[in-house]
């Protein structure tokens, strides 16, 4: 299991605000950066990052495409735990919703904070291999049904449910503000999953991370019936 | 009139005291109440809908304006109208079974409780039948379903069928679905009465819906709002 304390994790403000969709550069309101700052604070009294990562040879895997051009292949988890949107789930209760919405984002960067964490140890544990890593992707997101949480969980074993993970049947993660991923770990030339994917996707119109190059959170996926749908954390 | 615009710069700024005082002062002053609401609490708010559509707001701007609003109207409250309807309602809503998102169904909640309707929040996985239930207990104008994934929005035409077949759907119990998944086409596709792609278009589709019914006209179908 790897943990940390809330103060390992860096929650930078113009994520948030770019979770929020504002635009990178734009000038916010100062009550805005105040209460943004404030709920900031308290999500740092509110947060217990925990994490996970587990490798398989990806021989060992079913044949998933996905896969094919890895050696290895590092499953994660990593999680904010619950505390921040039982909060934010009270605030709205008490009618302060403007601060409910922004300690959710808060909660949100929070939680991709603590993934990278877990996912500099793939890197690490990986280098010290002599594989190269590709980055991570996640089911429910661009190519990757979200089936493939019943994969990354087997994986996992009961590791996740330590660290307070629970998979619902409908492949949902409690506490909410988890993450699942996947890194492939290889010595030749790999795939990246998820770049260049947003034309098929439902939300690429209003995506707010279109613009920036970064790699997809908040991404679309095609179910079974081949329509596209959206899935956001 | 006077302090219409400073009422509606009070909402579009989220100045919740400012707007009460300035609603206060108008009706004090012997402005209609009518007026005071479509003249400048209503223009607020829309204008914050305009800026939240164009990208100028953003969420955090819109519930500060929606709470400053709910101020201003709960000042007014009292002086309104029995008859002003769309004022009035009462909608049941939560998110559906196997589906545990619950932030756009609580703005969606938040939204409609500033606008001065009543709210019956039913929480994440809701099965059909307790939703059905909900509606056989308090007879809302509305039932706001919710859903965040694929895999669970095939739960929204259930809780339909289950109102449907114990003669619930309909006047005055209307559907109105929203989420990320969801759109227009699958509203129409599983008899939903509406779709929202927001919370403030949400409670703009209900209101003039229920307006549409004070005056005896048809309802909208989806789409036609």
């Amino acid at each position: 299991m790897l943990k940390w304390g809330p103060a390992d994790i860096a929650i930078n403000s113009d994520e948030v605000l770019r979770y929020l969709g504002y635009k990178p550069g734009k000038r916010i309101s100062s009550r805005v950066e105040r209460m943004l700052e404030r709920e900031i604070e308290a999500a740092y009294r509110l947060i217990v990052p925990r994490g996970y990562f587990c490798t398989v040879d990806a021989p060992a895997l079913p044949s998933i495409r996905l896969f094919q051009d890895a050696e290895k292949v590092a499953f994660g988890v990593a999680t904010i735990g619950s505390r921040l949107e039982r909060k934010v789930n009270a605030l709205f209760q008490q009618g302060e919703a403007a601060r409910g919405v922004l300690l959710d984002a808060v909660g949100s960067v929070a939680a991709e904070a603590v993934t990278d964490l877990v996912n500099r140890e793939v890197n690490r544990y990986a280098s010290g291999l002599g594989f190269k890593t590709t980055r991570r992707f996640s089911p429910g997101y661009g190519p990757w049904h979200v089936d493939g949480q019943h994969l990354v969980f087997q994986y996992l074993g009961k590791a996740a449910g330590r660290i307070g993970i629970t998979l619902t049947s409908s492949n949902l993660m409690i506490p909410l503000k988890s993450v699942s991923f996947a890194v492939k770990m290889g010595r030749g030339k790999m795939e990246e999953i998820n770049l260049g994917r947003c034309a098929s996707c439902s939300m690429a119109e209003r995506c707010p991370f279109r613009h920036d190059r970064r790699l997809c959170t908040k991404a679309a996926f095609s179910d079974s019936s081949g329509r596209n749908a959206a899935v956001r954390r | 009139m006077k302090y219409s615009w400073q009422i509606s710069s009070a909402i579009q700024a989220g100045e919740v005291d400012r707007s009460r005082e300035l609603v206060t002062r108008s009706l004090r002053e012997g402005l209609a109440p009518g007026e005071i609401l479509d003249k400048a609490l209503m223009p607020g708010m829309e204008a914050v809908g305009e800026k939240f559509g164009g990208g100028e707001m953003f969420l955090p701007e819109v519930m500060l304006s929606a709470s400053a609003f709910q101020a201003g109207l709960e000042a007014l409250r009292p002086w309104l109208k029995a008859d002003d309807a769309s004022f009035r309602g009462k909608i049941v809503l939560g998110t559906v079974a196997g589906d545990i998102h619950d932030l756009g169904k609580n703005l969606v909640a938040a939204m409609f409780t500033a606008n001065g309707f009543e709210v019956i929040d039913l929480g994440v996985n809701v099965p059909a039948e307790r939703f059905v239930a909900a509606v056989e207990e308090h007879r809302p104008d509305l039932l706001g379903l919710s859903a965040l994934l694929t895999t669970t929005m095939s739960r929204m035409p259930e809780v339909i069928r289950l109102l449907q077949k114990r003669g619930l759907h309909g006047d005055p119990c209307r559907v109105i679905i929203g989420g990320a998944p969801v759109n227009e086409e699958f509203a129409a596709s599983i008899g939903a009465d509406l779709y929202a792609e927001n919370a403030i278009e949400a409670v703009r589709m209900v209101r003039r819906l229920l307006l549409r019914r004070k005056r005896g006209e048809a309802v909208a179908k989806v789409g036609a709002g």
